[in-house]
């Protein structure tokens, strides 16, 4: 029996918050006036694909692969990693740069 | 000398799954425990399937794009697992990557099984079906002379 299912919507608040990553990095993405395949060319990737599901909301930007991101999205790596960890970990980014001791 | 010529695979040009791809893409990803899909496109109009992990997160574990003429596999992360020209050739770029010791748990859990479900289905079933067939035939002329 097939219980393969469409994921439901609305969409669960860990896809909101990763669609929320994704439509800034693209907005990034653009603004640095690069296309799904340049970005990919510039990180290495065999396959442009992997950008897609990022800014598509499914997948995360790899921690190991911040810095990269970020130099070829022409952001400075700690404000891009701050911006990604207030959207895929906002109780996190809260505790580390919201909440006054 | 006569040449036969091979149908050629027609591969859609880009855009949306045709309805026989997400088929298959559905059956060979379908586990016993609930799994959830999503498809998607990218800037370049070729589709995407995302083969999503259990609830809450639903975070993507398998990804299979459709470039051209090559299907391509990708873990969660963006790892390459896998590249074919067809669907069905993803049970062997599963049983390589299940042997890999550097994928993601769930992703090798998932692939392991894609490829053990595949095998089932093409290797057992036609033997099982045969003998049930031959059975058929055996037990009523068997029956006959008790």
């Amino acid at each position: 029996m097939v219980r393969s299912r469409q994921a439901e919507s609305p969409a669960p608040k860990g896809m909101e918050q990763r669609k929320r990553a994704g439509s800034w990095l693209q907005e990034r993405r653009k603004a640095a006036g690069l296309s799904q395949i340049e970005l990919a060319q510039r990180l290495g990737l065999k396959y442009y694909t992997f950008i897609s599901q990022v800014e598509n909301g499914f997948g995360r930007v790899p921690n190991d692969s911040m810095e990269a991101w970020a130099r070829a999205l022409n952001v400075a790596p700690a404000e891009f990693a701050r911006h990604l960890l207030a959207c895929y970990e906002p109780e996190l980014h809260k505790l580390l740069f919201e909440v006054k001791a | 000398m006569s040449i036969v010529e091979f149908p050629q695979r027609s591969f859609p040009a880009s855009g949306a799954w045709s309805a026989d791809e997400l088929q298959q893409l559905i059956a060979l990803f379908r586990a016993e425990g609930e799994t959830s899909f999503a498809t998607g496109t990218t800037e370049h109009g070729d589709p995407q399937f995302y083969l999503l992990g259990p609830a809450p997160e639903h975070e993507c574990v398998l990804c299979v794009s459709r470039l051209a003429q090559t299907y391509v596999l990708e873990d969660g992360e963006g790892r390459l697992i896998g590249e074919t020209p067809t669907l069905d050739g993803f049970a062997v770029e599963a049983a390589r990557a299940a042997l890999r010791g550097s994928r993601s748990l769930v992703a090798r859990l998932a692939l392991a099984w894609c490829a053990i479900r595949l095998t089932i289905e093409e290797k057992l079933e036609p033997i099982f079906e045969e003998s049930q067939e031959l059975l058929v035939r055996v037990v009523p002329q068997v029956a006959a002379f008790v």
